[in-house]
């Protein structure tokens, strides 16, 4: 019983300690980072002549 | 110890201890609230019921590593142990602040709406298919759930009702609220309202508790695996030198296929019991012999050496083994004895010079 | 062996705790109160900025005369001089606490009204939160010689950045951005408050867009998994007085 009481300790360990840094490592590279398309775009002539008459 | 139960047993140690943890709270609360905000570079403050529910979270998060540190650095260095007795009284306080920094938010940002407060949490946010925009705050309340039930058995009354490996196991939950609150921050706080400070000290924190806890895992595995020669009716197990055993101290054996067995030299008599506390499971053997009894380093619970039984009026019993000393050998019966049974201990002459 | 090395066994039952682990003891519980003390200052003092968002309840009570336009949601068009500003403006309004003021709004849209209430103020941008005295209603003496201009049409664009809600953004709450608040979002935007797109680079020096769908009507309820989020849009802009409202599709959210 002791033993397997120290196995599952060790088993629950092991899991959580891979997955807990995995969600925190992908929830921190995730997070915006200012890299992404900014910039608005035009998306018709009318945004197009706009975007020109404002240049 | 008790025979009866009373709801806080408290002694001086008890009462050092809170006071310091206490003291600890203080400092983490007061620095958060009233200091750090002279030194911040903000147009305008954040508002005070926030900063307050972010002073008590990370407060949470702080005392919730610390406890999960205890376990192994105690473990790895035995120094650490008066960390590890009076652990539970952390627990219910971190529980405490836990409510605190709920009551904040609920009382802010799910506020001053028509859906009811603690309701929203519930259905406010259902983007259970997002992993950035995930309803973080579930997380939190389930991470909070276990804590509370936690902090409600952390008594002894538990304990003996739900017997210490049920009770054991229950506890471990800590190490699945300690991850939901990681995910917790890490898709809430991490995301938007925390400077880089923040972001390190999670990730340190994690990075600590994962580290202590492996290294006392391997620590255990190695002497789970420890290999000792059987005689051949397979019964009788070689224990090594008596001289190895020191003092006042124990040695402890693995046997291969049940439990661990803790080997006590007291002077020049040796006897083996079970290594395992019938309190809360404790290494017995990493104990030592006091006032003429075996003392668990977790709760000072102890044991006669002889019929592995507490002095009255206490009642625990542990298993005791049959030792026997054979050409300057000791042997370990594998079998256990049932709890109490008396044992004539093993003299060995070799011992007398005191080495 | 050693029998005379101290070999210090701690039990929490005893008096006290060995001799030999008092400085240890003492040691660890300085680091640690000292610890927290560090961790608390270091967390505590590098917290991002909110902004300048805020109730302006330095400035009091405060009334306005002007129109009022129900759709996409509820919003004061203000004649040049009002409120000190020397263009014509269109302000913002929300009821108080999370509510919006559709209700009131909705039969008054397109008549002068004189409302009533509390300044947000972020920067520039600014909100009203109707309620007190005046409230909404139509106005006791419209203001003469003036009628809202036309909207103007911007074209079609697509745009990066966050939604929130209008009010929290504009001062009600700081912070009031971001994935921590955005249970407090999606409560406002429940509640009937306008939801905005906060861009990350300017258009027209605009980074505040009221949100409405591709028909200029209120958003559906969609809205709500896309709030806090760093996501582009594409819908077509247009502008009224000073306030810019993007009409999207929220089908075309794509989160970065």
């Amino acid at each position: 019983m002791q033993r397997n009481f120290r196995k599952a300790h060790r088993a629950i360990w092991f899991t959580l300690a891979f997955l807990t840094p995995i969600i925190l490592g992908l929830a921190l590279m995730m997070r915006p980072t200012g890299t992404h398309e900014q910039q608005p775009i035009p998306l018709d002539d009318t945004a197009k002549s706009v975007l020109e008459a404002n240049q | 110890m008790s025979v009866k139960y009373v709801p806080v047993i408290w002694n001086r140690t008890k009462l050092f201890y809170d006071v310091i943890v206490l003291a600890v709270v203080g400092a983490y609360l007061g620095v958060y609230i009233y200091v750090a905000p002279m030194f911040q570079t903000v147009t305008r403050p954040i508002d005070w019921d926030i900063y307050k529910a972010q002073a008590f979270g990370t407060c949470v998060f702080y005392l919730l590593t610390f406890i999960l540190c205890i376990g192994p650095i105690a473990r790895l260095d035995k120094r650490f142990l008066p960390l590890l007795y009076n652990r539970r009284h952390l627990g219910v306080i971190t529980c405490v602040l836990a409510y605190f920094h709920v009551d904040f938010i609920l009382g802010w940002y799910n506020a001053f709406s028509p859906i009811n407060r603690y309701v929203s949490v519930f259905v406010v946010n259902t983007s259970f298919d997002r992993f950035l925009g995930f309803p973080f705050e579930i997380l939190g309340v389930l991470a909070l759930l276990i804590l509370t039930v936690l902090a409600v058995t952390s008594h002894d009354f538990w304990l003996h009702f739900l017997k210490p490996t049920l009770w054991k196991i229950l506890h471990m939950g800590i190490y699945l609220a300690y991850a939901l609150i990681v995910a917790h921050v890490a898709l809430g706080a991490l995301q938007s309202a925390a400077g880089p400070f923040l972001t390190g000290v999670v990730g340190a924190s994690l990075a600590l508790v994962t580290t202590l806890h492996l290294l006392a895992a391997r620590r255990e595995h190695v002497i789970d695996t420890q290999i000792n020669l059987m005689d051949d009716t397979r019964t009788w197990l070689d224990a090594g030198d008596p001289m190895e055993v020191p003092d006042k101290r124990a040695k402890i054996i693995s046997l291969t296929e049940d439990e661990r067995v803790a080997i006590f030299r007291n002077g020049t008599k040796l006897s083996a019991i079970s290594n395992v506390c019938a309190h809360q499971n404790g290494p017995l053997g990493e104990g030592k012999i006091v006032y003429g009894c075996v003392t668990c380093p977790w709760h000072g619970y102890q044991y006669r050496l002889e019929d592995g039984t507490s002095p009255p009026p206490f009642t625990e019993k542990i298993s005791t083994y049959r030792l026997k000393l054979e050409n300057g050998r000791l042997w370990l019966n594998v079998k256990a004895l049932p709890p109490g049974t008396y044992v004539e201990p093993v003299i060995s002459p070799m011992l007398a010079g005191g080495s | 062996m050693a029998k005379k090395k101290p070999d210090p066994f701690f039990i929490g039952w005893a008096k006290k705790p060995p001799k030999s682990l008092h400085g240890f003891l003492f040691f660890i519980s300085a680091a640690l109160v000292g610890a927290a003390a560090g961790v608390a200052f270091g967390i505590g003092s590098s917290l991002p900025d909110p902004g300048d968002a805020r109730f302006a309840w330095g400035a009091g009570y405060q009334t306005f005369t002007g129109y009022v336009d129900a759709k996409p949601y509820p919003l004061l068009r203000l004649p040049a001089g009002e409120g000190g500003r020397s263009k014509p403006h269109a302000m913002l309004i929300s009821g108080i606490g999370k509510r919006g003021m559709q209700q009131l709004a909705g039969p008054l849209s397109g008549m002068p009204v004189d409302a009533g209430g509390i300044l947000l103020k972020r920067g520039n941008l600014d909100m009203l939160q109707v309620g007190g005295r005046v409230s909404l209603r139509a106005a006791e003496t419209p203001v003469p010689n003036f009628t809202p201009a036309q909207a103007e049409q911007l074209g079609k664009w697509r745009l990066t950045g966050e939604i929130c809600d209008g009010k929290c953004y504009n001062g009600a709450m700081r912070p009031g951005t971001g994935l921590a608040h955005k249970a407090c979002a999606n409560l406002c935007i429940i509640g009937g408050i306008p939801p905005v797109f906060v861009t990350v680079t300017p258009l027209l020096g605009q980074t505040f867009f009221l949100l409405a769908d591709e028909n200029g009507e209120p958003l559906s309820s969609d809205v709500e998994d896309w709030v806090a989020l760093l996501i582009s849009l594409e819908g077509e802009v247009e502008r009224r007085d000073d306030l810019m409202i993007f009409k999207v599709k929220l089908d075309s959210a794509k989160q970065l």
